[in-house]
């Protein structure tokens, strides 16, 4: 498909001499201008001179390349033992936080970073990525003009980590959060990368056709500069993926196969939660995640119309049992789920954007203040309303991505819950600790694993005022069958809800759950989702939203991502 | 659900194929250069959908006309048509085996009926606002309506929207129109004129 923000028109020149280093120290080994780093210029001659044609020859050897992470094998260790990953300690830390978050740097949306960091903090974020919209203009003016916006912000939100990010146009497909933690060459790397690789400054450059095979390379490119030691992680999220139609099964399975250490996830939750609030109860009247687009051109044909809504706030991919998640979880590899703000312009704000020309400028400047409250936006404020809480060893902007790369991860809705400490362990003949949250635990054939679920119920309101309640979970299971013979698989029909449990009214902060596993002779993962109860159907699964009548705060769900168990 | 007399096609069914440039595809552009086109040719086209064709490997667009009748001059009319769309066009009959890509997928889809969206349909013009899901049977080709994560009954309203806004699309040889639940208990349909635009429109 092409998906671009083309907002930009004129200047195509790459290499352009706006070298102000601000950031970085003259002469540093691999900033923008060094040929024995990245070499920008290559990014860009690739960007340039490669026909479809080429490139599509060029990255078909691409998918088994894979290696690192989750190779989804059952492997016993040379003692005969399984291999634990994430192992269970007892001892989250959970920070919350959200990596979709837009400013004035985009061309359709308003905020200062400083507002936007203000009210994170707020409402109780630990940490947040500033991911403005890659294009021409981003690439050519943005970047810079917001570098000094973070690092003045950083100075101001002492309890907040805010990293530099980038909302990527994914080459053939929809948006992702590129996210990496401060460093010296962090500015370089998002530029070289926004530069080479965006979908919409490609596509203003001409490249046109087939360009999955950038997606690709964009994120190899990100693993190299992990590899180099540019920058000690990078992460990648796929945004609102089914929004659209255009993150097509076998794409996501590229991205993951081709950079496991950096694309990691996907929105289980994509933002702009407020646009389903009814015109009735003065709200804008739209779908849910303004997720109310029909299959197009670009659309994977394979699609149902049901993908293209959302599911109790959540995307389709996610919400589904048994859907693509599982199948992707099915072939007992990583790939985790979060929930963002995606915030632009916010419910009842009052502001509109500046009056600056964006194309020429990279910014709106600060926004303008009506005095009256617009209830035509769809948006929430970063933490107002969706948060993905991280386990994390510190408050250290690589130990909280560590934590997202691992998978210690729980995507969470209104307050819904504020923790949960999972523990999967081989109870009976197999790993006695056990692991937790998006970790990897073993059993030898036969054996009992045993599953131990505390969550932390909210402590207090949540934004709307009221203290949300968490009625149920649900413990959801499939089998790990492997990898996949066809690449647009996107259905895990064995995948299942082996238990619902009830949450007493009599539990105040925490509620804790068992289930046990018996006789376990295939390896199999777990995860977990709860719901406030107030919309579900007869087998517990959420519901479709309907279009311009969702009121987000009546209805909250948390999915928490997988552990997986080795039999051996 | 009854079989709608609107869709009968006339006896002698003239489908043509094309495949238009890239500016011609949105559908204003696209029913604008289509009737340019077939003016005084004797024969309009009432019947007219967008195909999608993955032959290659970006997607293209390629539209499909149920003409109402043969043009006066077909060799004519089909290279009138094919200035207008930018584009090849293809009449169904002996030549389409020589014609690839999206005017070809075009007119096999829509002839078997197995996809395509109707950017055009008999009784299209006729609908704006509010109707029941009978009586959009009853006056247009719309042959049926299937609800997403809801049942759609005869006597369900779908609002269509100010303009009468209505893409149905064909599937297992029948127009279908799919609609939703929508606020204050009626239906809308699932394709709506102004989805929400990302970056203010510049994108997609």
């Amino acid at each position: 498909m092409s998906h671009d923000h083309d907002h930009h028109h004129g200047d195509h020149d790459h290499h352009h001499g706006d070298h102000d280093h601000h950031h970085a120290p003259p002469g540093v080994e691999g900033t923008w201008a060094d040929p024995r780093a990245d070499d920008p210029l290559s990014v860009s001659r690739r960007a340039f001179l490669a026909t479809a044609a080429v490139v599509a020859g060029a990255a078909a050897g691409v998918a088994g390349a894979a290696g690192g992470l989750g190779q989804g094998v059952a492997a016993a260790g040379g003692d005969g033992r399984g291999q634990t990953t994430n192992p269970w300690s007892g001892r989250s830390l959970f920070l919350a936080g959200d990596h979709h978050i837009h400013t004035q740097f985009s061309p359709d949306a308003q905020y200062e970073v400083a507002t936007q960091a203000a009210k994170a903090r707020e409402f109780g974020l630990d940490w947040i990525v500033i991911t403005d919209h890659g294009g021409v203009a981003h690439q050519k003016f943005s970047i810079d003009e917001i570098t000094p916006e973070i690092e003045a912000a950083r100075q101001q939100q002492r309890d907040l980590l805010i990293y530099q990010g980038l909302e990527w146009n994914i080459p053939g497909a929809e948006h992702a959060t590129v996210m990496l933690p401060p460093g010296r060459s962090t500015v370089d790397i998002l530029k070289a990368f926004e530069a080479g690789y965006d979908g919409s400054v490609l596509a203003a450059n001409g490249v046109t056709g087939d360009v999955e095979p950038y997606a690709v390379q964009a994120l190899e490119y990100l693993a190299e500069q992990v590899r180099d030691r540019r920058t000690e992680i990078a992460l990648m999220f796929a945004n609102h993926p089914s929004r659209q139609g255009v993150d097509s099964p076998h794409e996501i399975r590229n991205w993951r196969d081709a950079a496991p250490s950096v694309a990691v996830g996907m929105e289980g939750a994509p933002g702009h939660q407020a646009a389903g609030i009814p015109t009735s109860q003065g709200g804008p009247g739209r779908a849910r995640g303004y997720y109310d687009r029909a299959p197009g051109a670009a659309s994977f044909p394979g699609y149902p119309a049901e993908s293209y809504r959302t599911w109790g706030g959540f995307d389709w991919m996610t919400a589904t049992v048994g859907g693509l998640w599982d199948s992707l979880l099915a072939e007992g590899k990583p790939w985790w789920v979060t929930s963002t703000s995606d915030s632009h312009q916010v419910f009842g704000d009052t502001r509109i954007q500046g009056p600056e020309d964006y194309d020429t400028t990279g910014t709106h400047g600060d926004p303008v203040d009506t005095g009256a409250p617009i209830t035509g936006y769809g948006d929430f404020w970063p933490g107002q309303y969706g948060s993905t809480l991280v386990s994390s060893r510190s408050r250290r902007y690589v130990d909280v991505m560590r934590g997202l790369q691992s998978g210690q991860v729980v995507a969470v809705h209104g307050r819904l819950i504020e923790g949960l400490e999972l523990r999967v362990r081989g109870s009976r003949k197999g790993d006695a600790r056990g692991a937790t949250l998006g970790g990897r635990t073993w059993v030898r054939r036969g054996g009992d694993v045993e599953v131990t679920i505390t969550v932390q119920l909210a402590s207090g309101p949540n934004a709307s005022g009221a203290v949300p309640r968490l009625a149920t979970v649900d413990l959801i299971s499939g089998p790990v069958t492997g990898q996949v013979a066809d690449r647009d698989v996107f259905s895990a029909p064995a995948t299942t809800v082996v238990e619902t449990f009830e949450v007493s009214r009599r539990d105040r902060r925490t509620a804790t759950f068992r289930h046990t596993f018996r006789d376990v002779q295939q390896s199999f993962y777990v995860r977990l989702r709860g719901s406030d109860g107030k919309q579900l159907d007869a087998d517990g699964n959420p519901l479709i939203d309907v279009v311009g009548d969702a009121n987000p705060w009546e209805d909250l769900w948390f999915y928490a991502n997988p552990v997986f168990v080795d039999a051996i | 659900m009854t079989a709608s007399p609107t869709m009968a096609p006339p006896t002698t069914v003239t489908w043509w194929g094309g495949a238009p440039g890239a500016d011609r595809v949105p559908d204003v552009h696209l029913l604008a250069a289509v009737d340019e086109a077939l003016a005084g040719s004797g024969a309009e086209a009432e019947l007219v959908c967008t195909h999608v064709d993955r032959s290659a490997a970006a997607p293209r667009i390629g539209v499909s006309l149920r003409l109402t009748a043969e043009p006066a001059d077909p060799a004519a009319t089909r290279s009138a048509l094919a200035r207008a769309l930018a584009g090849p066009v293809v009449a169904e009959g002996a030549d389409q085996a020589q014609v690839a890509g999206p005017a070809r997928t075009a007119l096999l889809e829509a002839g078997a009926g197995t996809a395509g969206r109707a950017v055009r349909f008999p009784g299209s013009t006729g609908v704006t606002g509010r109707i029941s899901v009978a009586d959009l049977i009853a006056t247009t080709a719309i042959e049926q309506v299937v609800g997403i994560g809801v049942a759609a009954a005869g006597t369900d309203v779908v609002h269509t929207g100010p303009s009468g806004f209505l893409r149905p699309t064909l599937s297992g040889g029948q127009l279908t129109l799919l609609v939703e639940r929508s606020a204050g208990g009626v239906l809308q349909p699932f394709e709506i004129e102004d989805p929400h635009e990302c970056c203010g429109g510049a994108g997609h």
